[in-house]
């Protein structure tokens, strides 16, 4: 897995300047520590990803990921740490690409932020996934087995009708 | 653009958009005998706080939503056009804030504010803002209208966009609304 996937605002990043928003709207840090997805960028790899970022989501919106080469973000002295995705997806393979960069500092910060800025410049590895496909994935799971509505919280009432009302149909 | 006003028209007569004004809650008499200006006022506040306090994330819910909705219901009409005079106002200066308001009305049912939705989403498409033309398509993919006006300002869209992915996420939306 050479990459690294995070959810991000893809328009907020968009322009010659790094925005203030963009940093703090999708590189929100907890505990000093960022949530990534380890990935090898291809489309199934990019839509198993996405199924365990929605699984976690109030509702369906088409969202942007942002795939990272982890050559770059190692060579510039990031912090991995494996930790197991807390997803309701009863999948062992997915769960454990989940990981945490950590120690994050200022600096640290900076950098990620830059190297994001350059590649949505570059207008590479960087994925919609829209509603309908987001959806899909989600009923797929159910289908088969991997996910269950019934262990979704109260939050994500909107999400679990827009899922049910697609497999009714 | 008339047509639309029309038809949101019809729909509060059926019911199915905004309560009138004498037909809320007597609980909250202060509230209804204040100038319009003033609510408004306390509106664009409550707007602003609610998105410095946490901004609106694709697949989370926002309690923005329930803000604009609450207001809708309660105040009717008069409430959709503070939206709009807000929305208008900050298109320019605060063209962040203009999204997040467009985006959460975006989530909400399309007979609340159709006519208005509409309007300031054509707007929106028209703004230099990424932010604010990416609203502009996440409402009309979200309320997935059957409507002439919407197809015509997709296309026109896409025409003139000069971001790939924005001109892709139109034509996605465009061939999937209903006929």
């Amino acid at each position: 897995m050479d990459f690294v996937a995070r959810k991000f605002a893809r328009s907020k990043w968009e322009g010659e300047r790094i925005k203030a928003d963009a940093v703090t709207g999708c590189l929100r840090t907890y505990q000093d520590t960022l949530s990534v997805w380890s990935t090898d960028n291809t489309e199934y790899g990019i839509h198993n990803i996405a199924l365990a970022l929605a699984s976690n989501m109030d509702r369906i919106d088409t969202i942007h990921i942002i795939a990272i080469p982890k050559r770059i973000l190692l060579d510039a002295g990031v912090i991995f740490e494996n930790t197991p995705g807390k997803i309701p997806i009863k999948d062992e393979d997915l769960v454990g690409r989940h990981q945490d960069i950590v120690r994050i500092d200022l600096d640290v910060l900076s950098t990620i932020s830059r190297i994001i800025h350059s590649i949505v410049n570059s207008n590479e590895n960087c994925h919609r996934i829209s509603k309908k496909t987001i959806t899909g994935l989600l009923c797929e799971a159910v289908r088969d087995g991997r996910f269950e509505l019934g262990t979704l919280e109260k939050r994500q009432d909107s999400l679990r009708r827009e899922v049910q009302k697609s497999l009714d149909n | 653009m008339s047509n639309l006003f029309v038809e949101e028209s019809k729909l509060i007569e059926k019911g199915k958009a905004s309560k009138p004004l004498l037909e809320q809650s007597s609980d909250n008499l202060d509230y209804i005998f204040r100038p319009a200006s003033k609510k408004k006022q306390v509106m664009m506040h409550e707007i602003t706080s609610l998105l410095e306090d946490d901004p609106v994330q694709d697949g989370y819910s926002h309690p923005l939503e329930d803000l604009l909705k609450n207001y809708i219901q309660d105040t009717g009409h008069e409430a959709v056009s503070w939206i709009q005079d807000i929305f208008v106002d900050k298109i320019s200066s605060q063209p962040l804030l203009a999204a997040d308001i467009l985006n959460c009305l975006g989530r909400l049912e399309p007979s609340i504010a159709l006519s208005s939705g509409l309007l300031m989403t054509y707007l929106a498409l028209a703004q230099s803002s990424i932010c604010l033309r990416e609203a502009g398509l996440r409402l009309i993919e979200n309320w997935n209208l059957n409507h002439e006006s919407v197809r015509t300002n997709l296309e026109s869209f896409i025409q003139k966009e000069s971001k790939p992915w924005l001109s892709e996420y139109a034509s996605e939306i465009l061939m999937s609304l209903p006929h």
